[in-house]
């Protein structure tokens, strides 16, 4: 075979490798294949993307917060709040009309709406504003 | 409907990139690869344009940002009908960007960055009608980079100015347009030297080998893929290009990648080093380098103004020579992309086959050159590992991406 045949072989063959490994690559990281997603990252890995349920919990809660006001998106663990960042920093995008603070703020009572992914939290002087299968919503009482 | 709207108005900076087909070393390329070079270029004007009506100070609006782009198009307007003549389609490599079409709509493929910084950036810069420094400088925010090249930002501002809001989905989705104006642009270029057939094969082995990157490393919706598209311009153009006008080609290509990413920094200063050795002409490698410098120099210098400054101190921490052995382990076997390698054995094969080992020396020490400084960055971690796991196997696609570069100049 001449070498500029076997060449463009070897170039055709490598592609088609790749598209498999493509293929592969999304068929592990799960159905459905022919649905639009819920979120962006819905199908990132071949499990539930842990900030899956922020992503909803954010759009569910966004019109409920008004324009201006402080919130804080938490993922507490046993009911304890931690110093996890990435809901802080995904709850900075997807509420862009707000003042979002981190965890840290909620413990020094310095938000009017704590956003808790999955689990409930108890907060003195809050009260439950909204609940989903995705997280609460806490609002500041007077 | 909003996400496919937002990705389809990012189209309209091709009226802005309009200028640069009058270079000699564009006007003889094939059709899709001007519209793609239009492209290429039209993103980064369009975000020179919005920066440097933020640092004006004037407000971003419809005005702001229509008039200088109907008036480019309508004064290059001529360019785009010259460009849509005799398309000769290379289905081969439209496959495959369906392929990470699909991953982005479906959210495989999905970088976790737009959740963290360049979606709360650009939604930010949005909203803000401007660059907003007291977003960037918030302590509670330095984990978002608020020195990084803010071309993403920028870009994404622009499409959610004129859609009216910023969308996610479209921000994942443009990486497909990225991928296609990468490999058009690359199979314009090679295409003069090495023939239509073999081009429209390595350009569909180059849309592959990144599209299995950006599966394995998660890609879409980070700046990588916009990375990429403005390194293969610059790369492309040096390596196949010999008509007059390609260091303007490079420059706008070096001029993007530095203005997009850190690491775009990086593969200037290689590329111009390696230009300056390889071609000799002196006045040709300072205009490929100036635009670059001007940017991201005037971008450290506000960023400095501003007390953001944080990135460019990377390579000034203590070096871990001792942890040598370790990033090298880790490095490679993040760098298997869950593919067993296949993406280095794709885009090295081919090499092995050619001929010519000049004309693809180039590409091959720039792709060389990349490993070596990521492993340089690397040594500077006195842990490296959830770094390297985190960023590798995207910080690694533009080795991929040269190494292919390298291999399609080697069949000439």
């Amino acid at each position: 075979m001449p070498r500029e045949r076997a060449q463009q072989l070897v170039v055709a063959l490598a592609t088609l490798a790749c598209c498999a490994a493509i293929v592969r690559a999304y068929s592990i990281r799960g159905a459905p294949y022919f649905r639009k997603p819920e979120t962006v990252i819905d199908h990132v890995i071949d499990s539930e993307h842990h900030l899956r349920p922020a992503v909803l919990l954010l759009r569910e809660v966004a019109p409920a917060l008004p324009t201006g006001a402080k919130v804080a998106c938490v993922r507490p663990v046993k009911g304890a709040i931690t110093d996890e960042t990435d809901y802080f920093l995904t709850a900075v995008g997807l509420l862009p009309r707000n003042k979002v603070r981190p965890p840290s703020a909620v413990r020094a009572s310095e938000v009017d709406y704590v956003i808790s992914v999955g689990e409930p939290i108890v907060l003195p002087g809050y009260e439950m504003l909204h609940q989903s299968q995705n997280g609460f919503l806490y609002i500041r009482t007077p | 409907m909003n996400s496919i709207l937002w990705t389809l108005s990012s189209l309209l900076v091709i009226g802005l990139g309009l200028p640069a087909l009058r270079f000699s070393a564009v006007r003889d390329l094939d059709p899709l690869a001007r519209l793609a070079i239009a492209f290429v270029s039209g993103t980064l004007f369009i975000g020179i344009v919005l920066y440097l009506e933020a640092l004006a100070g004037i407000r971003w609006s419809y005005l702001s940002i229509g008039i200088p782009l109907l008036m480019v198009t309508v004064a290059f307007g001529r360019r785009l009908r010259a460009a849509a003549a005799r398309v000769q389609p290379p289905w081969e490599l439209f496959a495959v960007v369906f392929l990470c079409g699909y991953g982005a709509y479906t959210a495989r493929i999905t970088c976790a960055d737009l959740l963290f910084f360049w979606g709360p950036k650009s939604q930010r810069f949005f909203l803000a009608r401007g660059i907003d420094y007291s977003f960037l400088g918030a302590p509670e925010h330095f984990l978002m980079h608020a020195d990084y090249p803010p071309l993403q930002p920028l870009v994404n501002a622009f499409s959610s100015l004129v859609t009216g809001s910023f969308s996610y989905e479209g921000a994942v989705l443009i990486t497909t347009g990225y991928l296609m104006a990468t490999a058009l642009v690359f199979r314009g270029f090679s295409m003069k030297v090495i023939g239509i057939r073999k081009a429209n094969l390595f350009s569909a082995l180059l849309a592959a080998v990144l599209t299995v990157g950006f599966a394995g490393g998660r890609a879409a919706g980070g700046a990588d893929p916009m990375l990429l598209m403005f390194e293969v311009l610059a790369l492309a153009a040096a390596t196949f290009s010999r008509e007059r006008g390609w260091e303007w080609v490079v420059a706008i290509g070096l001029a993007g990648a530095a203005f997009t990413k850190v690491e775009g920094l990086t593969f200037v200063i290689t590329l111009v080093l390696l230009l300056a050795i390889q071609r000799r002409q002196i006045r040709a490698v300072v205009i490929t380098l100036v635009p670059a410098v001007v940017l991201i120099g005037s971008w450290i210098v506000v960023t400095r103004s501003h007390g953001l400054i944080d990135s460019y101190r990377r390579s000034e921490g203590a070096l871990y020579p001792t942890n040598t052995l370790l990033v090298f382990r880790i490095l490679g076997s993040t760098a298997s992309y869950g593919a067993a390698h296949l993406p280095w054995i794709a885009a090295l094969a081919p090499m092995a086959l050619g001929r010519s080992a000049r004309r693809a020396l180039l590409p091959a020490l720039a792709g060389l050159a990349s490993i070596a400084l990521a492993v340089f960055f690397y040594l500077h971690g006195p842990s490296p590992e959830f770094w390297i796991r985190s960023s590798a196997e995207r910080v690694l696609l533009t080795a991929l991406a040269s190494f292919v570069v390298a291999s399609a100049a080697a069949s000439e």
